[in-house]
Formats: structure tokens, C-alpha cells, sequence
């Protein structure tokens, strides 16, 4: 099985086309938005639903929780797993 | 970049519109809609020679529309009556929050197709301008069977200004929902509205202070100016149908103007940039229709052609 982290990587960069990115590039504790990998509102629209249906997790939550989530590769592997968890 | 986002539309203050709108909407109540306007004239007056920018803004737009469509330089008639015609869209705005427009003051011609569009329970999105008034789509939303009414807003705008408008807003097929929570849920959400039968409106003329980057600089009366690419980009990852949406008012009665745009609107990875180009431009000519028809109906009182 693919290492989750490397999928979650792997499938921000396919999402969001990043060119000249590979999943080396994106530091799993840093920032997705903003600051960090540098993604903004619209990539944030795009790529909560490629993991909504890549990762088949539902985002159900308030959005401030999702933001949360989906703060850097390193939360969303959290989010992925404890949901993986529960089921 | 600090002076280019200070002179953004949405930073303009607000102070004082909160209190402005609370009095009107009062006044308007107790005074009714003959009587306000008798008010409503020495305010415009006043904005008028007061808003140096908003009146450079306006002289701006109404020269290119005269120059598109032949006529002479506007005159300091054409001029105050665009602010006029702005004054008026408040009032009837006062008039649809407080459920004072039916539905003999708006000409709906093409409702078939909005209901044809939405038949199989699947909602649309209505892609807008401001250009017109939209509000007055509220009376359709009041007088049609159970159609529910989702308008995207950027609250940050005037957050009291919404509160207000919360307070009156009794009616509850009108949800207002914030662009500046935008976070990765949002489609989720906006495609379980869709899912219900309901529409879901944004307007596509206004560029985001937070996305400078994602605009299309697309000719507009003359000129380029710049589009936002987010309404575009949001319709199509919702896959559902996309329909133009205006409600100008001509001849002291409202129209609503309803175009098929796209269904479903794809913008394919591959080739996005241009797709999403000539989808803006597909847009823009269809606002530059209706500005052309009706001049004075255009409500962006800001340099709209700036850099």
C-alpha cells in the first residue's frame, strides 16, 4: 500500500497541476495555504473535492474545522487516518 | 501591492452605511417609497458632488458606453442620472427585503426555462453581474414554488450591513452564504444545495482581494479589464447546469433576463487558461449587452478598468 502521505502529496500536485513540484518539494508540516506551498481559495475548493473523492472521507465538519484539516499534508494524514479509524 | 489592495473595490469603508440603511429602511416603512424619494433626491445631489471618485468612476464607464454604441459624450445629465438610477435600485432594494415587491413588478419572460432547467430536482447555478438589481429575484424566490435562493456574498464588504439585512430577512428562501469562508467543504456544501433542487447565485464581475492572480484581463467596452476566474472555476467543479442571470429595470419595471450559459460548464485541466479566457469573454459580452441596452444599470462605482 502507497504511503498515505505520499498520496495525499501526489494528489495535490495532480489536482492542482503544480508544475516544476514534486512531492519532495511540499514539507508535510508547513503550510498548504498562504505562506507554505502558497495554494489559495480556489485550490482550496479544488482539492477538497479531489480528497473528498480520492480518500472517500466525508467533509461534513463546520468550514474552521475543515480549514483545519486541511492546514498542512501532515493534518490531513491525521484527518485521513482517525476517519479511517472510526470506520 | 499595499496601494494596489487599498484601492481594491472591497476595501472601501463602509462607515456609516449601516446606520445610513437602518434609517432608510425605517423612513421607507413608515413613509413608503413615493415619499422617500422626495429624500432620496438631495442625497444622490450630495454623493454626487461629494464621491469625486465614484463620479470619475462613472464618467469613465459611461464615456466607453456612449463610445460603443455611437452616441455623443455623456452630459452632466447622463451623468446624474446614473447615480439616480443607483439611488433608486437602494430603494427598491428596501422594497424586495421587506417583501414589498410582487410579482406584477417583475417581468419574468423566460421563468419556463429556469423551471425546465431545474425539472429533474437538480438545482443551477446563476452566474450574475452588478449590473442591475438582483434582489429583485427575491420576489421570484417569494412567489415560485418552494425554489430556494443561495447568493454567494463577500461579507467582509460590510458585515453590519448583512446583520441588518439578517435582522429583516424574514424570509427564509433566501440564504446568504460567505465567499470569505471559502475553505475546502464549500463545494460539498454548495453541491448538496444543488442536489436539492436549489440555485445557487455568485456574480463574476467583481475580481477577489484575495486571489489577485485569478483574474482574465478580457476586453470590456473597449478596454480590458480584469474578470474574476473563481465564479467560473466554482460553476464547473459543480457540474450542474449554468445559466446567466440579470434583472434590469427599463421603463420603471424589472426584467429578469435568464441565459442558458453551460451544462455543465468544463473547464478541462489541460487546457484551462484558455478555456477559462473564453469562457470569461463569453461572460463579459453578454454584460456588455445589457450595459449597452441600459446604460444607467450598471452599479460599480470604482475604477473598473484599472490595472
Amino acid at each position: 500500500m502507497l504511503n498515505l502521505e505520499a498520496e495525499i502529496k501526489s494528489l495535490i500536485i495532480d489536482t492542482l497541476c503544480l508544475e516544476n513540484i514534486s512531492p519532495e518539494d511540499i514539507i508535510s508540516d508547513e503550510p498548504l495555504f498562504g505562506d507554505g506551498l502558497g495554494l489559495d481559495s480556489i485550490d482550496s475548493l479544488e482539492l477538497g473535492l479531489a480528497v473528498k473523492k480520492h480518500f472517500k472521507v466525508p467533509l461534513d465538519s463546520s468550514s474552521e474545522e475543515t480549514r483545519s484539516h486541511f492546514a498542512s499534508v501532515n493534518t490531513l494524514k491525521l484527518f485521513i487516518e482517525s476517519y479511517r479509524n472510526t470506520q | 501591492m499595499s496601494k494596489k489592495i487599498a484601492k481594491h473595490w472591497s476595501q472601501k469603508p463602509e462607515s456609516g452605511a449601516y446606520w445610513g440603511m437602518f434609517f432608510m429602511l425605517w423612513s421607507y416603512r413608515l413613509l413608503g417609497k413615493h415619499i422617500i424619494k422626495i429624500f432620496l433626491f438631495p442625497v444622490m445631489c450630495y454623493f454626487f458632488i461629494v464621491n469625486s471618485s465614484a463620479r470619475k468612476a462613472s464618467y469613465k464607464y459611461l464615456s466607453k458606453v456612449h463610445n460603443v454604441t455611437g452616441k455623443n459624450p455623456p452630459t452632466i445629465i447622463d451623468r446624474f442620472g446614473h447615480f439616480w438610477a443607483f439611488g433608486n435600485s437602494l430603494i427598491d432594494r428596501l422594497g424586495a427585503w421587506t417583501g414589498q415587491v410582487k410579482r406584477s413588478h417583475v417581468v419574468f419572460e423566460k421563468r419556463q426555462l429556469l423551471f425546465d432547467m431545474i425539472d429533474n430536482n437538480k438545482g443551477a447555478v446563476l452566474i450574475t453581474a452588478h449590473l442591475g438589481n438582483i434582489e429583485m429575484c427575491r420576489a421570484l424566490a417569494e412567489n415560485t414554488r418552494q425554489l430556494k435562493i443561495n447568493v454567494l456574498v463577500y461579507t467582509h464588504h460590510s458585515p453590519s450591513f448583512n446583520r441588518l439585512l439578517k435582522n429583516i430577512n424574514k424570509n427564509e428562501s433566501v440564504n446568504l452564504i460567505q465567499l470569505t469562508e471559502i475553505s475546502p467543504n464549500t463545494i460539498e456544501l454548495l453541491e448538496n444545495k444543488i442536489d436539492a433542487g436549489e440555485l445557487v447565485i455568485i456574480a463574476a464581475d467583481r475580481t477577489s482581494a484575495n486571489s489577485p492572480d485569478r483574474v482574465c484581463r478580457v476586453n470590456f467596452l473597449g478596454e480590458e479589464a480584469n474578470f474574476p476566474q473563481g465564479p467560473f472555476i466554482l460553476s464547473s467543479l459543480l457540474k450542474c447546469p449554468v445559466a446567466l442571470l440579470f434583472c434590469i429595470k427599463r421603463n420603471g419595471r424589472h426584467e429578469i433576463q435568464l441565459e442558458p450559459f453551460a451544462n455543465p460548464l468544463e473547464l478541462p485541466r489541460r487546457e484551462r487558461k484558455q478555456c477559462i479566457h473564453n469562457t470569461v469573454e463569453k461572460f463579459v459580452l453578454r454584460v456588455e449587452h445589457y450595459c449597452k441596452i441600459s446604460p444607467n444599470q450598471w452599479f460599480n462605482f470604482f475604477d473598473f478598468w484599472k490595472k
